[in-house]
């Protein structure tokens, strides 16, 4: 039997801050074990929490995005449970006010809208690792020891708790990868799954099916990766339908999900779950977020990629899948608007002042578009059809091109972006083409010598002798020298057979080495033929 | 007169004149030490005598070349076993805690070795600053240097007995409800706990952080004003230090008081106060009006559940800051237990003394689900009506002097059993911890049998140089500085 | 309220202490006589009396996000009861699940 069930989730991500949340130790991961812990992390003794700033900012950037409601002032509470590798005994988190609460996520499930209540926002600490190490050498007991590091207790995390609006596996697959998107949109993680930065716990329960009320929910934990929070899911579904099924009832459980046996197994024992003893933690201030701090925040904050794939289709007059397309992940979306920016100063249709590096710096915020939103007002001789199409071909670049060579050759955008081919470089193979410097097999060519070698884009034009041959003469010697070779194409052509233009251009192009400007060549073709 | 009988001032004065080094004063110290710590037990480590000589002879040496010293140079100074001190250990007098040794030294403690000073070792303590009378230590009770059949007072009862009886010119101790005040008078010695955010507990070992000070302890009035001056002040690593200009804690004597408004709680000399005790009190009040204070009665109306908001909430918190302590990371861990949990468990139920884990106890009920609201919280709410007494006295006088506590120092072993009267003893000295204001105590004379009573004058927060100024007053103009006394040697038991 | 054994029992394993049915007694009625104690607070009148959670707190104290010192992995566990290699070892850990 189909049962209506509903799904929410605690995602917590690692925030990228230089720092840990409370203390200065390094926010980075791997390197040797408890290399990375002073006193406050380590809870020693004495030892005392101090917020980083930037923790907090990074959180506010989420509940903007997520249009939630900024708590004016929220504070820390102590969550109080015992565990190796939570050092003081309890967690520094957020509990009766925090962050912020309310917002939604906007999310697209195979072409329907749906949005995703958020039910609050706030920031904690993580705690330690612990690995099971069975076979360590003078173990006691049992004969089972676990190995403690303390290298990720301390660091900064956003956790985002959503109401259980989602009531199928495919829209908590959706709900889970645009709220990711958003998160790595926003810059405020890492975001590398395989690491932990981020992970999902969720709550089900099913919906009763005469009164329409909600069951028990039970909780899982431990989701590192969208496939096994979908297994997971699926698993917990099935098992509180069979439990229902049988007549039975769902106890409220936190289960732990064990990825590699694909299943979910009791966690905690009751009487410790149901009693963390909230406090309000003695050794932090309260955190009061006033208007000013939030439009700071607003300002300096990278564009959420809704709102991004919006502004390129007003800006630039995009279509609206170019744009999705382009603002799929942000670092597609910055290479590709700095180098529409580049193209549009090659080409002369645009002030220098358009790259200004510190707009450039600060990528899509708030700061850097009203920067270029002026330098577009003040933009001159440029038609309205212009800039579109202009777009339409740097958008088509940057994904299918470069895209198609970042696949090949397995080097990742960002680095390839950051060395050998920045923005303003390939704005001018791009600019080499719209110009007609260069035709389509010869911008490739192009392309690829532009990311082999550090020569300039017009040097290594002359040194591989790229340039398109316009000059109506020369075509016209080409041309007849082509014509007089196939006879009996032109024979065949002549009798109505059009699809040897075609043959016959391409002998052309060959003849000429690559270089000549294949419109002029047809139009030439024609001319000499007689052809309309 | 002997080094070690010189309060702070002298000593300073001596060591700048030259009359004697600080090796002297070193040296004074540790032939007090041997001489009296059979008897009182106030140390449970002193540092190594020739690296308390050499760093002395630095001291002189910096002196003679005429460089610019710091203003407790050559002091020796106890420094309480709570408080962190890197290489020195730091054990809060627990088993769980045996063989510790921090990485890290606390701010104060950085802040007393700029200033100068040097510390000779660390003070016992009632097991994690919990108790009023330090018997409640895995290194033994501390007795009293004025007759050893009795309490020290606590939870600072080492610093208080080493301070009193020469062992050290000055003391840090630390107050969450009185644990400086009490034992400075029981021992006749000045004892402050500044306001709440005056200094870093940056390395103080939490056991309500909400309340936590650390405190200094002297002979004389200006000895403790001018550690306390050194230690104070904003710190980055303490997000509850308070940014508040520190100024002046010493001064000259005026002989003048007039214009300072002195109030007197009813319940000051009332019911359950030892009738010497309300004596004393009122004498000293006698004094102060004497130097031209206005003196006025006052009524504190939620005083009477003070110590019931005190000890839910100090001790809610205390199950929480003492949960680390399990084990795994560092301290002493139980041996023989199989599994992680039953190991966790037998660490802290052996490792813990009784009144600790009656606290956390406490403590864990009045946060539990169920009891939040009826204990902790109503708690919380009790303490705002307190401070908000405080603060509508405090727009009425400059001072509130009351006794530090209601008898002199009890017995050994005399609420062994009652712990609830152990607590009630702490009656005049936890307001001033649950409103965050500053404190002092200070003596005032001896009863009949020969004890010293002390004398709490409480000022507003960040108002000490008000509290020293009655303090320097009273003490010059009363004469009341207590000496060191003879200490009976005895057997302890510990 | 009268605290019963099973209360403190239950307090007990939240607080990871455990104690011997004598000692439980005895337990039961200090802290019963300590709960009969601060029931007084229920006398005193709260209405519109906020708890003092912020009364001596400053809002707003931040670190700027820098690193500063760490400790050296054998400082680090310099204090550790156990330890393998730079790991802390626990003992008896079964993982969860």
């Amino acid at each position: 039997m189909m049962r209506d069930v509903a799904i929410g989730f605690e995602v917590h991500a690692q925030l990228a801050t230089v720092t840990k949340i409370f203390c200065a130790c390094a926010n980075e991961s791997g390197g040797a074990p408890n290399s990375r812990v002073c006193p406050v992390c380590l809870g020693l003794p004495g030892a005392l929490p101090v917020l980083n700033r930037e923790a907090v900012e990074l959180g506010i950037r989420v509940a903007l995005a997520l249009e939630s409601d900024i708590t004016a002032r929220s504070s820390f509470a102590r969550k109080n449970y015992f565990y190796p590798d939570l050092p003081k005994g309890y967690q520094i988190t957020q509990h009766r006010t925090t962050l912020a609460t309310g917002g939604h996520v906007d999310v697209d499930v195979q072409g329907t809208r749906k949005l995703v209540g958020i039910r609050d926002i706030h920031i904690e600490e993580d705690a330690g690792k612990t690995v099971h190490a069975p076979f360590s050498k003078n173990a006691r007991g049992s004969g089972s020891v676990g190995l403690v590091d303390m290298n990720r207790c301390g660091v900064p995390l956003v956790e985002i708790v959503s109401e259980p609006d989602i009531s199928s596996i495919e829209e908590a697959d959706a709900y889970l990868r645009k709220l990711y998107q958003i998160l790595i949109y926003l810059g405020v993680t890492a975001g590398e799954l395989h690491r932990g930065n981020v992970r999902f716990d969720t709550n089900v329960s099913i919906r009763n099916a005469v009164d329409g009320s909600l069951g028990t929910p039970c909780e899982i934990k431990n989701l590192n990766s969208f496939k096994s929070a979908g297994r997971a899911l699926l698993f917990e579904i099935e098992r509180q339908s069979r439990v229902l099924d049988a007549g039975g009832t769902i106890e409220h459980e936190t289960l732990l999900w064990d990825d590699r046996a694909e299943r979910a197994l009791p966690m905690r024992s009751k009487e410790e779950a149901s009693d963390y003893r909230y406090f309000p933690e003695p050794d932090l201030g309260d955190l009061v977020i006033g208007d000013d701090w939030i439009d700071f925040v607003r300002r300096f904050m990278p564009e959420p990629p809704d709102e991004h794939a919006l502004r390129f289709r007003n800006w630039y007059g995009l279509r609206d899948d170019t744009a999705r397309v382009l603002t799929a992940e942000p670092t597609v979306a910055i290479y590709f608007e700095d180098t529409l920016a580049n193209l549009l100063r090659v080409l002369g249709l645009a002030p220098d002042s358009i790259v200004n590096p510190a707009s450039r710096l600060l990528a899509i915020s708030v700061e850097a578009r009203e920067k270029m939103s002026v330098v577009f007002s003040e933009m001159e001789g440029i038609s309205p059809e212009r800039l579109p199409e202009l777009a339409e071909v740097t958008a088509n670049w940057v994904t299918v091109m470069v895209g198609a060579w970042v696949n090949e050759n397995g080097v990742d955008l960002k680095t390839l972006a950051l060395s050998c081919l920045p923005a303003a470089r390939l704005a001018e193979v791009i600019a080499a083409r719209v110009r007609g410097t260069v035709n389509e097999p010869a911008a490739k060519r192009l392309l690829v010598a532009a990311i082999d070698s550090s020569e300039p884009v017009d040097e290594l034009l002359e040194r591989l002798d790229l340039t398109q041959v316009t000059d109506a003469s020369t075509i016209e010697t080409l041309v007849t020298d082509v014509l007089l070779l196939h006879p009996a194409e032109v024979e065949r052509l002549r009798a109505g057979e059009e699809k040897l233009i075609r043959f016959l251009v391409g002998q052309v192009m060959k003849h000429s080495g690559g270089k000549a400007d294949p419109v002029l060549v047809g139009e030439t073709l024609a001319k000499l033929l007689g052809i309309e | 007169m002997e080094l070690h009988e010189l309060t702070f001032s002298e000593a300073r004065r001596g060591l700048e004149e030259g009359t004697f080094s600080a090796r002297d004063l070193v040296e004074s110290a540790l032939g007090r030490i041997e001489g009296v710590e059979h008897s009182l037990n106030a140390f449970i480590r002193v540092r190594e005598r020739d690296d308390l000589l050499v760093e002395a002879g630095k001291t002189d040496a910096a002196r003679a070349r005429g460089e610019e010293l710091g203003p407790l140079a050559g002091i020796p100074v106890a420094v309480k076993d709570n408080i962190s001190t890197r290489g020195l250990g730091t054990t809060c007098a627990s088993r769980i805690l045996a063989g510790y040794d921090p990485p890290y030294d606390a701010t104060a403690v950085e802040r007393l070795r700029d200033a100068g000073a040097i510390t000779v070792g660390k003070t016992n303590l009632d097991e994690f600053a919990m108790g009023s009378s330090n018997e409640h230590s895995a290194y033994g009770a501390v007795r009293n240097p004025w007759d050893p059949g009795r309490v020290p007072g606590g939870s600072s009862g080492g610093s208080a007995a080493a301070v009193a009886a020469g062992e050290a010119v000055l003391a840090l101790g630390t107050d969450t409800g009185g644990s400086v005040r009490q034992p400075a008078g029981f021992c006749g010695i000045v004892g402050v706990k500044p306001s709440y955010g005056r200094v870093s507990r940056y390395g103080l070992v939490a056991f309500a952080s909400s309340f936590d000070q650390i405190g200094t302890m002297s002979r004389d009035v200006d000895g403790a004003a001018e550690l306390l001056a050194a230690i104070s002040g904003a710190d980055s690593r303490d997000a509850t230090t308070s940014e508040v200009d520190v100024p002046e804690y010493t001064g000259l004597v005026t002989g003048n008081l007039s214009g300072v408004r002195v109030g007197v709680p009813r319940e000051s000399t009332g019911e359950g106060v030892d009738p010497e005790v309300a004596e004393a009190v009122l004498a000293a009040v006698d004094v102060m009006r004497s130097l031209g204070a206005d003196v006025d009665e006052l009524k504190l109306e939620h005083s009477e559940h003070a110590v019931a908001s005190y000890y839910l909430v100090a001790n809610a918190e205390a199950s929480s800051n003492l949960a680390r302590y399990d084990g795994l990371s560092y301290g002493h861990r139980a041996q023989g237990a199989d599994g992680l949990d039953e190991i966790v468990v037998r660490t802290r139920s052996e490792d813990f003394g009784a009144e600790v884990k009656r606290r956390i106890m406490l403590g864990t009920y009045a946060l539990a689900s169920g009891y939040y609201d009826d204990y902790y919280l109503r708690a919380q709410r009790v303490r705002t009506l307190i401070a908000n007494d405080f603060a509508s006295a405090f727009e009425r006088f400059d001072v509130i002097v009351t006794p530090t506590s209601p008898t002199p120092a009890f017995r050994l072993r005399e609420h062994a059993d009652d712990p609830l009267a152990m607590y009630l003893s702490d009656v005049f000295t936890v307001p001033a911890n649950l409103a965050g204001i500053a404190a002092l105590s200070m003596p005032c004379g001896l009863s009949s049998t020969g004890l010293p009573v002390g004398l709490q004058i409480t000022a507003n927060r960040f108002m000490e140089p008000m509290m020293f100024r009655v303090a320097r007053e009273y003490e010059a103009a009363s004469g009341v500085r207590l000496r060191v006394p003879e200490v009976k040697r005895t057997e302890r038991d510990a | 309220m009268a605290a019963t054994t099973d209360d403190i029992r239950h307090i007990a394993a939240l607080a990871k202490l455990s104690f011997s049915d004598d000692e439980l007694e005895r337990l039961t009625n200090e802290m019963d006589a300590i709960l009969n104690y601060v029931a007084q607070l229920s006398g005193a009148k709260l209405d519109g009396v906020d708890p003092a959670f912020a009364l001596l707190r400053r809002d707003n104290v931040f670190r700027e996000d820098r690193v500063g010192e760490m400790l050296k992995p054998d400082d680090a566990l310099s204090n550790a009861p156990d330890r393998d290699e730079d790991f802390f070892r626990v003992p008896g850990f079964l993982p969860e699940g």
